[in-house]
């Protein structure tokens, strides 16, 4: 059976800042395509840093990333921060286009684009108000929407529902996973919760803290489609105790 | 805002216009009052109705000075905003001329009013050329110095935003931190409006000259040599109207342009 190389390989990867201590401390990871991975530890551990590494938006100190077989080197990607980071002075459907204004599209054509990914995060009658107007769920779902607007490869995810309460957590986390299913990214999820890390990952990686390693690698075989049904199944909370266990050894004492 | 305090504030909108108006009323009465308690005379301080006179009795003088002042302030505070805005693009674009003028722009907003309009009468004697100078002068530093800090302060995740989309640096300044900067350019703006006004007035005091055609600051140094107190006070008021209206403009325009995002407007100011 043929099967893909992986759309990103991080080997011995090290990452300090100027001459301060070690961030990353040899960090080697393989994912496939259509994986949506999750990176958990303790605060302050990397996990961010290692998002950004990928991203691009800071280069590691040693090592090598490689983005599979396609060329160019580097696939499409998007980045998902903890707020929101719209633009204030934009619509919703203007910054949903950012993006794709960057990049040098006509405005029909964003129009348009912005109006089917407005569909897909269920904010179509809130296509022409300002985020200020919007609550904080539906900020992040037009931030969601922007990262989807380019089609990207790879979605990297920091901490994107950290600031939400549970029910509109739950919610997106469900919505992430139908919209994954039919564009079929690979996604990188850093997150503090260990049932969002379970629900919505192939994988997780747990992180020691500084200088940081991925100390154990946990495969979660939930069948897809996850629903509320599978958070109260028995297999998920096996899950979690499993991953909150790993996650204690790495805890400072 | 909670709904209680918002009704209570919608109560309000009579009162908003009746206490000033009172207050106003109290003023005018203290104003005669002081005046009969301690029996000024006329030369030190004008009743209230006899200021009114002299708006009637000068009008046409008063007119003139008005628009000649205006034109003046309003000439140099244009200039101040045009130039206010194109300088601090370029010092946020090329580092090493922010570096090389920055204190100098800081050091520039402290130098006072009255000291810069008596330099800039000495060297451009007196007339409008003068007053646009000062003008411009009061004006350009204070909008350098706070477009350039909303420029820069751009917060990094929004810079970082328009980095993962490789956008061009055309882009990230005029899609990115001009409109982010838009807000701290009108404090400027606001700034410089007030001091338009002030600083044009002193410049023409400063300037005193004779050939007639001076504006407001001008008028009250004629007014003061003829002993027309009452004079005085009025061309004062229309000072204070001018200034008043520069820093409407100002604020409708910031209205105009932030009024969609902006939270200082979210709020009846």
């Amino acid at each position: 059976m043929y099967k893909p190389p992986p759309i990103t390989q991080l080997s011995g990867v090290r990452k300090r800042f100027d001459r301060g201590p070690w961030v990353l401390d040899g960090i080697d990871l393989q994912v496939e395509p259509g994986e949506l991975v999750s990176l958990i530890g303790p605060s302050g551990c990397g996990k961010s840093t290692l998002l950004r590494l990928i991203a691009g938006l800071t280069q590691a100190t040693e090592g090598q990333i490689a983005f599979g077989a396609s060329k160019p080197a580097r696939p499409e990607m998007a980045f998902i921060f903890q707020d929101a980071t719209l633009l204030p002075w934009l619509s919703v459907a203007a910054n949903i286009a950012t993006p794709l204004r960057l990049q040098g599209r006509s405005r029909e054509e964003c129009r348009g684009i912005a109006e089917r990914l407005a569909e897909l995060v269920h904010l179509e009658s809130v296509l022409d108000f300002y985020p200020r107007q919007l609550s904080g769920g539906m900020q992040m779902r037009v931030s969601l929407a922007r990262a989807l607007s380019t089609s990207p490869q790879i979605l990297l995810m920091d901490e994107p529902f950290g600031a939400l309460d549970a029910i509109s957590r739950n919610r997106l986390n469900e919505e992430l996973l139908a919209i994954q299913a039919r564009e079929r990214w690979t996604g990188f999820f850093v997150t503090h919760s260990v049932n969002e890390a379970v629900f919505l990952s192939n994988r997780i990686f747990i992180l020691s803290p500084l200088p940081s390693r991925i100390t154990n690698e946990i495969r979660i075989d939930l069948p897809f489609p996850r629903t509320q049904q599978t958070r109260d199944s028995r297999a998920f909370q096996d899950y979690v105790v499993e991953a909150n266990a790993a996650l204690q050894t790495v805890l400072p004492k | 805002m909670n709904p209680e305090t918002r009704r209570n504030r919608r109560n309000d909108r009579g009162l908003r216009f009746l206490l000033p108006f009172l207050t106003g009323l109290l003023l005018i009465a203290l104003w005669y009052g002081i005046k009969a308690l301690f029996n000024l005379h006329d030369y030190i301080l004008p009743a209230p109705h006899q200021v009114l006179q002299a708006f009637a009795a000068e009008s046409d003088t008063l007119l003139r000075a008005t628009l000649m002042t205006f034109s003046g302030a309003f000439l140099g505070f244009l200039a101040a905003v045009i130039l206010g805005a194109a300088m601090a693009l370029l010092m946020v674009s090329f580092r090493y001329l922010r570096y090389s003028l920055y204190p100098f722009v800081i050091f520039m907003q402290m130098s006072p009013i009255i000291a810069t309009a008596a330099i800039v009468v000495i060297i451009f004697d007196v007339g409008l050329q003068s007053v646009v100078m000062i003008a411009f002068l009061i004006g350009f530093f204070p909008i350098v110095a706070s477009a350039l800090q909303g420029l820069r302060s751009v917060p990094e995740r929004h810079l970082e935003l328009f980095k993962l989309y490789r956008s061009k640096p055309w882009q990230e300044l005029f899609w990115l931190r001009v409109p982010y900067a838009l807000p701290y350019f009108f404090t400027g703006a606001k700034i410089a409006a007030t001091l338009a006004v002030i600083g044009s007035v002193t410049g023409e005091i400063f300037a005193g000259s004779t050939d007639g055609s001076g504006g407001l600051g001008f008028m009250i140094i004629v007014y003061k040599s003829e002993l027309k107190i009452s004079a005085i006070y009025a061309a004062t008021l229309i000072c204070c109207v001018l200034g008043f209206l520069f820093v409407s403009l100002v604020l409708y325009l910031r209205w105009i342009c932030l009024r969609h995002w902006h939270d200082s407007l979210i709020t009846a100011e």
